[in-house]
């Protein structure tokens, strides 16, 4: 497969292509391969992951201090609905801004530098390109989630000390496999988010602003209230709890149904842009 | 369907036909066909703005023509296996991301056809970068960017390359390296196609031209044939009565056009006879100086023609020649 890379052997062989192709499947594994190499040798971008894993961590342990030290006074500063699973799985809010980052820059970095023409002309075919991405940043999301929503919840609770929840209590375990998945398709997302717009600081832009401001607003808003349950971080956030924050109309199961559905769109938003965009 | 029954000539790797590329109201690429051969360099030459860096992103599959097609071994890129094993491409200067290392760039396009890591330091070593290939790309000069899209368009050894404006950025060193490689890849029977906007670039690296002005074919020639047809010889005199001397030489049907400081620039006589029509009426001169124009003013001229007969179409058209 390699004999016609260094050597001279086929200069003057005209005509169509002579060397064997590796096989549709073998070219999308190679192009899998490519965007790994990609991401592992982009200090942005594992300076993002390896931060908001420290980050989270990080805040679970405070967050768990502080809450337990509260708790401890009676100092009227923590809710009086506090419930310590739902306490653990907060952190995921915070988590899901490194994931945001992550599945926009994997996509904008390209159209932002022009790299996406060498990208293209080496895979030409875009659905391939584009599935590679996105299976790269599944592949990369999901452990690391994992990781980060497990070692949170439990650092969590070990500063929460008395306070905290055991990993058997109730739905502990479905919010860290739920919250893992949360995690993973608000990545996806905003990777199809900034394949429909291309740049990095609009696509982040948006979905910052989104975060931080259109849906909790749209939360207090109270004709917009019934609506903003099914906005996608809502739904995929009260998914993982348990007490109060919990919507029961939806369940846990149906909350992560809509941020699939959510996450589907993007993609399919994002394809339907890059299918046929002049690069 | 038709495609598959019509003829083709084997020899034409690069195959251009009927292609029209519009942006808004703007013809980029304007009916334009040529085919590209083995064996040579073919100098794609135009000014900025003309569509050779269109055409070359159409050939690469990045847009789509509005009609026509452009074809690499008699198909659309976009239906290559292994295109980097086929064909190389160099669009622009800045095509990386800034903190990758050169290394690493060409890794991971090297990752996309499973071409081995040795190949990267080999072509690294090709283009000298080597003592940078650990270097963050932001921080490259433009040459070494270029350098490096050449090494990106050598990797997967192709039978063509398509280049577009590889010598900008590059030093003298560079310039001279880059030909030799293209000549050496031409000889041994591979197809280079390279866009330049200079035609003096062209004139020592090319052996065939395809010369484009607003998105029209302009040429599609030998550089020999084109060095004879459009080479003539210039006479510049300084004559006492230039006003006068300038009618006589349009009387007996050269080109005269009168320059600062009394300077005629004639066309279409030797200086010799330049001299004699002067000496017989009589008009003085203290300097006559014959020349051959350069390629740069024939494709000059040639441009600046399209350029007029673009302008002219609306208005009713004389094909006149430039100036």
């Amino acid at each position: 497969m390699t004999a016609s890379v260094s050597g001279h052997s086929s200069a003057g062989a005209v005509g169509v292509p002579s060397v064997l192709p590796a096989t549709g499947a073998g070219a999308t594994l190679a192009a899998i391969h490519a965007e790994w190499t990609k991401v592992r040798t982009l200090r942005s971008m594992v300076a993002v992951l390896a931060g908001t894993f420290v980050a989270s961590v990080g805040l679970a342990v405070l967050s768990g201090a502080s809450v337990s030290r509260a708790l401890r006074a009676d100092n009227g500063m923590v809710r009086a609905d506090f419930n310590p699973v739902d306490s653990g799985f907060n952190i995921v809010w915070y988590t899901q801004l490194g994931m945001v980052a992550f599945g926009v820059l994997l996509m904008s970095g390209e159209f932002g530098s022009g790299m996406i023409r060498v990208s293209l002309a080496a895979v030409p075919q875009r659905w391939r390109l584009y599935a590679a991405k996105a299976g790269v940043c599944t592949a990369v999301v999901l452990p690391l989630a994992a990781v980060t929503v497990v070692l949170s919840f439990l650092l969590d609770q070990a500063a929460l000390g008395d306070y905290g929840a055991g990993a058997g209590d109730a739905g502990v375990v479905r919010g860290m496999a739920l919250g893992t998945v949360y995690l993973t398709l608000i990545a996806l997302l905003s990777f199809g988010v900034a394949t429909a717009v291309r740049s990095t600081a609009v696509a982040l832009g948006a979905m910052y602003v989104f975060l931080f401001a259109v849906s909790p607003i749209s939360q207090a808003v109270p004709g917009l209230k019934e609506a903003a349950r099914y906005l996608p971080d809502k739904a995929g956030i009260q998914a993982l709890k348990v007490g109060a924050d919990a919507d029961p109309a939806l369940g846990p199961w149906g909350g992560i149904l809509i941020v699939v559905g959510w996450t589907v769109l993007a993609l399919v938003v994002g394809w339907l842009s890059f299918r046929k965009r002049e690069v | 369907m038709w495609r598959a029954w019509r003829r083709r000539d084997p020899r034409s790797v690069i195959e251009v036909q009927h292609l029209t590329k519009c942006y808004g109201p703007t013809r980029a690429v304007d009916d334009l066909s040529f085919v590209v051969r083995p064996g040579k360099v073919t100098g794609f030459l135009g000014p900025n703005g003309a569509g050779k860096s269109t055409t070359l992103r159409l050939l690469l599959g990045l847009g789509r023509p509005d009609s026509g097609q452009a074809l690499l071994f008699g198909k659309p890129y976009r239906e290559l296996r292994d295109p980097l094993r086929h064909v190389g491409g160099l669009l622009e200067a800045k095509s990386t991301q800034r903190t990758r290392s050169a290394y690493h760039h060409l890794l991971w396009l090297a990752r996309t056809h499973r071409i081995p890591e040795a190949r990267v330091r080999e072509v690294l070593a090709m283009v000298g970068l080597e003592e940078v290939a650990g270097r963050r790309t932001g921080g490259f000069s433009l040459g070494m960017e270029q350098r490096l899209g050449i090494a990106a368009a050598l990797l997967g050894d192709p039978e063509i390359l398509l280049l577009d404006e590889p010598v900008n950025g590059l030093d003298p060193e560079g310039v001279h390296w880059l030909r030799t490689l293209l000549k050496e890849r031409a000889a041994a029977g591979r197809t280079v196609l390279l866009s330049s906007h200079l035609m003096n670039e062209m004139a020592v690296t090319a052996d065939h031209l395809v010369i484009i002005g607003r998105g029209r074919l302009l040429a599609d020639t030998s550089m020999e044939d084109f060095t004879s047809q459009h080479c003539r010889s210039v006479v510049r005199i300084r004559s006492y009565e230039p006003q006068r001397l300038c009618d006589v030489l349009r009387q007996a049907g050269a080109g005269a056009e009168e320059e600062p400081g009394g300077v005629l620039r004639v066309t279409g006589l030797e200086s010799r006879e330049v001299a004699q029509l002067a000496r017989a009426h009589h008009i003085g001169y203290d300097e006559l100086a014959g020349e051959s124009t350069s390629l740069e003013e024939a494709f000059l001229e040639m441009t600046a023609r399209a350029a007029q007969f673009t302008a002219g179409q609306g208005a009713g058209l004389d094909g006149r020649g430039g100036a």
